[in-house]
């Protein structure tokens, strides 16, 4: 009597088909490292960015130092007088401090310090608002931005990352249309973005142009419904020469400035 | 008929397995590679964290009728690049400061602890024991990963609660075993801010020299820094531990903000030319001077300051005139290089930390 020996080995489809399975369990496995280093990341920049937001309000505070007439090498006042309720005003419009000056510009960014030049990635720069009419209290929003590139450069021709002025227009509860398609992309998924009249702090979850036309407006949909009295908000815009959008976090104190 | 692979299917199969898991190898390469990485950044920004609380716990409640006393000190990084030797980044910091804060103290070493509400507190890097040859190693001889951040914390405690015999009064008699412990080790002194005001000059000079690390020529004469100064740390004496508040601080910077001069002070070389003609550290030459080293002592009517190319009266070195005082001012600056342990961050990260000291 013959037996036949037969033997079973796996086809080269089922080979196939486990090494598949396996390539892709492993790039899940390697995925969650990343989205682990992704998370420590946007960890590290939002403690620095509360420490160097700190420094931003002390700094506010200490330029605000008040003009003494007899010290010809005094700092001078912040202009707070040119500070309204109904409007934010650029904190480096006012202050006695110049972000373009060689001297001082290194006050605006972080660390502020002169001994390690590479590190110096981080820049604040600060919304000043009075609380109200005639208030002596000041709404102070600190935005600190990113600037990964020393060549980086920013809407107006401006050298570091600096919050402007985009108009806006509701047109439902959390969702707002950006009608200057030149501006559509100053504002991204994940922004903070703050409103001119009142200095609420809103975060943008999505940005979908309005159409499928090419300078289609934009529309962005926001973290909560809209209560801005102003069709303006402010928003740190991305670089000109690409790159993603600079805010790492936005702070918000109320000062009570020196005021001559 | 026999079923099996081929050897073509073999070569093909492990050829494509082979690929694949190299590609894998990379990417967990890359990825442990990133998560150690970030790891270290994380460590770091523990220490960050670590620093910067207890420098707002300590200078939100300074004592501005305690005196102040803080020592600047400069060296040239011993991995500077010729001819950048004068650019700011050539040098590296080496400041201590002590003061008196209110807050809720307790000592570490007894049991039960002693507790108070005013301390003296003082901040500066550590001079360690080397354990092979027992001898100290200096603060700037040390690579900077291996530094050590110390805060001493001595709590001002009346003298019937004194368990020991270390209050100034004997500080004459003190021999170098003495002050070094007292400096580096004792947690409380038996004094109050107004005793400490009128520790008689001669040995306010012995102290403050010992604190400072630092030869005193004024209000008297002292090189006591010569047999204790500085704080010492002995890694194998677990009574000296207590001082550590971080390790890897590759340096430690104190600047004041000065309106007048619109920037913080002292600076080794302001304006960053190869000259340090405008450096606010006292020169020898064109260079910076090796022992004499800048400093201010905030005690009114003796204090001063000593900075090169700015004066300031003496005698307006008082609550009255705080704002003005170069190096002190409405704001303190404090800049610090931290490292990881596992040194993966190369040459550290540098921060900034500034306390408002105008309340």
């Amino acid at each position: 009597m013959r037996t036949e020996c037969r033997q079973f080995g796996f086809s080269l489809t089922e080979t196939l088909l486990a090494v598949g399975t396996l390539a892709i369990g492993l790039l899940f496995v390697g995925g969650t490292f990343l989205a682990g280093i992704y998370f420590t990341t946007v960890s590290t920049e939002r403690t620095i960015a509360a420490v160097a937001a700190n420094e931003a309000f002390v700094k506010i505070r200490i330029f605000d130092d008040p003009n003494d007439p007899n010290n010809p090498n005094d700092l001078g006042d912040t202009n707070w007088a040119a500070v309204t309720s109904f409007e934010q005003v650029l904190y480096e419009a006012i202050s006695p401090l110049d972000p373009n000056d060689p001297n001082t510009w290194k006050e605006y960014a972080y660390p502020s310090d002169d001994s390690d030049l590479s590190a110096r990635q981080y820049h604040w720069s600060a919304l000043c608002r009075r609380s109200g009419v005639g208030s002596n209290l000041i709404q102070v929003t600190v935005f600190v931005a990113r600037k990964s590139g020393a060549a980086l450069l920013y809407p107006g021709d401006r050298t570091r990352p600096v919050p402007v002025k985009v108009g806006v227009e509701q047109i439902s509860g959390r969702s707002l249309r950006i009608p200057d398609p030149a501006q559509g992309a100053w504002i991204n998924e994940g922004d903070p973005i703050v409103d001119d009249a009142y200095g609420t702090i809103y975060r943008v979850l999505e940005r979908q142009p309005e159409s499928s036309a090419p300078d289609a407006a934009q529309v962005i949909r926001l973290d909560r419904s809209w209560a801005g009295g102003s069709p303006v908000v402010w928003v740190v815009p991305p670089p000109l020469n690409g790159g993603r959008p600079p805010t790492v976090a936005v702070y918000q104190e109320i000062l009570r400035p020196t005021e001559n | 008929m026999r079923k099996a692979f081929t050897l073509i299917e073999l070569v093909v199969a492990i050829g494509i397995l082979a690929m694949v898991l190299s590609f894998a190898g990379v990417i967990f390469q890359v990825s442990i590679d990133s998560r150690r990485l970030a790891l270290a950044n994380a460590e770091i920004m523990r220490k960050l964290r670590v620093i910067t609380d207890q420098l707002d716990a300590d200078f939100h409640q300074l004592r501005k009728d305690g005196e102040i006393f803080v020592i600047w000190h400069a060296e040239r990084k011993r991995d500077f690049v010729p001819p950048q030797q004068n650019h700011p980044s050539a040098f590296e910091r080496f400041d201590r400061i002590m003061f008196f804060a209110d807050g809720d103290f307790e000592t570490y070493r007894d049991s039960p602890p002693w507790r108070g509400n005013t301390a003296r507190i003082g901040y500066s890097l550590a001079h360690r024991l080397d354990p092979t040859t027992t001898g100290i190693v200096p603060h700037v001889l040390q690579e900077p990963r291996d530094r050590i951040l110390t805060r001493t914390q001595h709590i001002l405690l009346a003298p019937e609660d004194a368990r020991d015999r270390l209050e100034p009064a004997d500080f004459n008699d003190y021999d170098a075993d003495q002050w070094r412990q007292w400096n580096s080790q004792a947690e409380y002194d038996h004094i109050s801010i107004g005793g400490w005001a009128r520790i008689p000059l001669p040995v306010k000079a012995h102290m403050l020299s010992v604190i400072g690390d630092v030869t005193v020529g004024y209000p008297a004469s002292s090189n006591k820094n010569t047999i204790a100064g500085g704080v010492r740390l002995d890694p194998n004496d677990p009574g000296s531990l207590h001082v550590v508040l971080c390790e890897g601080v590759g340096q430690f910077k104190v600047q004041g903000w000065s309106d007048g001069q619109r920037r913080w002070i002292p600076q080794v070389n302001p304006d960053g030319d190869p000259s340090l003609d405008d450096s606010d550290f006292i020169l020898d030459g064109g260079d910076l001077h090796r022992t004499n080293k800048p400093g201010v002592w905030y005690a009114y009517p003796n204090g001063g300051v000593v900075l090169n190319g700015i004066a300031y009266p003496n005698q307006q070195v008082d609550r009255a005139h705080f704002n003005e005082i170069p190096g002190l001012g409405p704001a303190l600056k404090f800049t610090f290089t931290l490292y990881d342990s596992q040194g993966l961050i190369k040459g550290g990260k540098t921060f900034t930390h500034i306390v408002y000291l105008d309340k």
